[in-house]
């Protein structure tokens, strides 16, 4: 299926699938609405020349979300509401260089809404980084789970604040948080902050972060079949990395985040 | 000639010594059973051997083809012809076993494997020990069973062609089926003139694999240097008859409780 370019600054789709060239947007607010029942098919390249991204996800529809970050990315902004029943399934492939300032809020605002939002990140050579998801619940029975896996290396600088807000009300709701930074060297710096905030006692919530350096274990294994360090860590970061290729559907943007991750190794 | 000489080796891990003055041989071809009681040291020398960077050697050298081992780095040891197939592997989530043994083929090439080529040997080396080929696209060592674990080991051999392939406990979780058919591997190996150094527990897997000497570690040295009927003594009898003809008190193991720490959850700031 062809993706549908959205080139408006504010839209109603339906079903199908959409790209959204930040370039194209430049500097503006864009808003864009799902239609209730719908399943839409999401890909947005170049968020850092849009100001603002809305997006509201009406009843009953299931959105996949998947981003990628490969430029500079100053104070980025993406505010998605997910109402009664609906999904959204975001994925962020973030190997920016330089700065990368992505600022995401997730408002479960309706009974049954779920979210689950999975990042992968490259940190290297002097990139400073923050990756600030929030996901809200303020209704009964949300479901909102947060992954985030990355490397952080050569004197690069990575922050991840992640923030599961279960409102008063929100009954039987369940929010996850689940974070891995691998720090390659001592140039590197990695924090890792997985704020639950808690205002409802019927409930299920979990956070986890590891900070770390590699497996020490994982690296005497590889090399001692021959592999250098380099080649060992190569293998290592890919393995950490590449899953988030299933969140992208064409074969040609999973071959280019795969060599944005190879560029950056 | 790819011998390994092990000469007064000293080797120490978080400061408590293990190995205490090993002497050991293995020459080129040779199989030798390495046995002994648990905590005594032998895993810990194939680990030395192969250099893994929680144990410190003190004192002591270890040659292989006439080459100072200990001022190589781990990958230069195995691209020296040694091979350790481990008790424990690691599972590496993410990490797909193919790439990672075309990986280590092509560590050992100057110009890299074709993909058709490494695919056909890795297709032939599955079938010889009767693996599914989809463990080789699933992530290294993850989900294995023990078995299929023991059996990875045992593909990465049989890829590699080590010039010494030092085995921990591969025996351990396999079924009599998979034993004869990774003993068959290591029979071929031996017939290509591929040495063995063998850590097992039991008798069954020397019968099959005709070490021709065995060893026996105890204290962290090695005590006893003979023929095949030392392991098949110790299968029937156990190690206590090293103490009254040998007089060598077998020390127990030290066992400590883990250390324990926790951790607080991180506050807010932003990096600067």
């Amino acid at each position: 299926m062809e993706r549908t370019i959205i080139s408006n600054i504010k839209n109603t789709i339906s079903n199908g699938d959409y790209f959204i060239d930040g370039a194209f947007l430049s500097g503006e607010r864009v808003e864009i609405e799902i239609e209730v029942n719908s399943i839409c098919d999401i890909l947005l390249d170049n968020l850092k020349d849009i100001k603002d991204l809305n997006i509201v996800i009406n009843q009953d529809s299931n959105v996949r979300l998947s981003f990628i970050a490969e430029d500079e990315m100053k104070s980025s902004n993406i505010n998605i509401t997910v109402k009664n029943n609906a999904t959204l399934n975001g994925y962020f492939a973030d190997f920016a260089e330089k700065t990368l300032d992505l600022h995401c809020k997730v408002n479960l605002v309706e009974e049954g809404a779920t979210c689950t939002y999975k990042v992968a990140s490259l940190t290297a050579g002097d990139d400073r980084k923050t990756v600030d998801i929030s996901i809200d619940h303020v209704s009964p029975k949300t479901y909102g789970k947060f992954d985030c896996y990355g490397i952080c290396k050569d004197n690069g600088k990575i922050l991840v604040d992640g923030t599961s807000h279960v409102f008063k009300g929100a009954i039987k709701s369940k929010a996850q948080q689940n974070s891995k930074i691998m720090v390659f060297d001592e140039s590197s710096d990695a924090t890792v902050k997985p704020v639950l905030k808690i205002d409802e006692n019927d409930l299920q919530a979990s956070h986890g972060a590891v900070v770390g350096k590699i497996n020490d274990e994982h690296l005497f294994y590889l090399t001692s079949r021959g592999l250098s360090v380099e080649t060992a860590k190569e293998l290592i970061t890919w393995g950490y990395l590449n899953p988030i290729l299933e969140g992208f559907k064409e074969e040609d943007v999973k071959a280019h985040i795969s060599s944005l991750i190879e560029r950056r190794m | 000639m790819s011998t390994l000489k092990i000469n007064n080796l000293h080797a120490t891990v978080d400061g408590k010594e293990i190995l205490k003055g090993v002497n050991l041989e293995v020459s080129e071809g040779e199989t030798v059973a390495l046995l002994g009681p648990n905590g005594h040291g032998k895993s810990t020398l194939l680990s030395v051997i192969m250099g893994h960077p929680r144990y410190v050697v003190t004192e002591g050298t270890i040659y292989f083809d006439d080459k100072n081992i200990l001022e190589l780095s781990v990958d230069e040891r195995s691209k020296l012809g040694l091979f350790l197939g481990m008790q424990a592997p690691s599972e590496i989530p993410g990490v797909i076993n193919s790439d990672f043994l075309k990986a280590a083929v092509n560590a050992r090439r100057e110009k890299p494997i074709s993909t058709y080529n490494f695919y056909k040997i890795l297709d032939q080396a599955t079938k010889e020990l009767k693996m599914p080929f989809d463990l080789a696209t699933r992530s290294l060592n993850e989900g294995f069973s023990g078995g299929e674990k023991k059996r990875n080991e045992i593909l990465q051999m049989e890829l590699l062609k080590p010039k010494l392939a030092m085995l921990d406990e591969i025996d351990s979780g396999l079924d009599v089926d998979a034993m004869q058919v990774v003993a068959e591997v290591i029979n071929k190996e031996k017939a290509e003139g591929h040495g063995f150094l063998v850590i097992s527990h039991y008798a069954r897997l020397f019968d099959m694999i005709h070490p021709t000497r065995a060893v026996v570690m105890i204290n962290g040295r090695i005590v006893l240097d003979g023929g095949p009927e030392i392991f098949k003594r110790i299968d029937q009898t156990g190690y206590e008859f090293i103490k009254t003809e040998y007089g060598i008190n077998i020390e127990k193991e030290d066992l400590e409780m883990n250390k324990v720490s926790i951790g607080t959850c991180a506050v807010k700031e932003s990096i600067k």
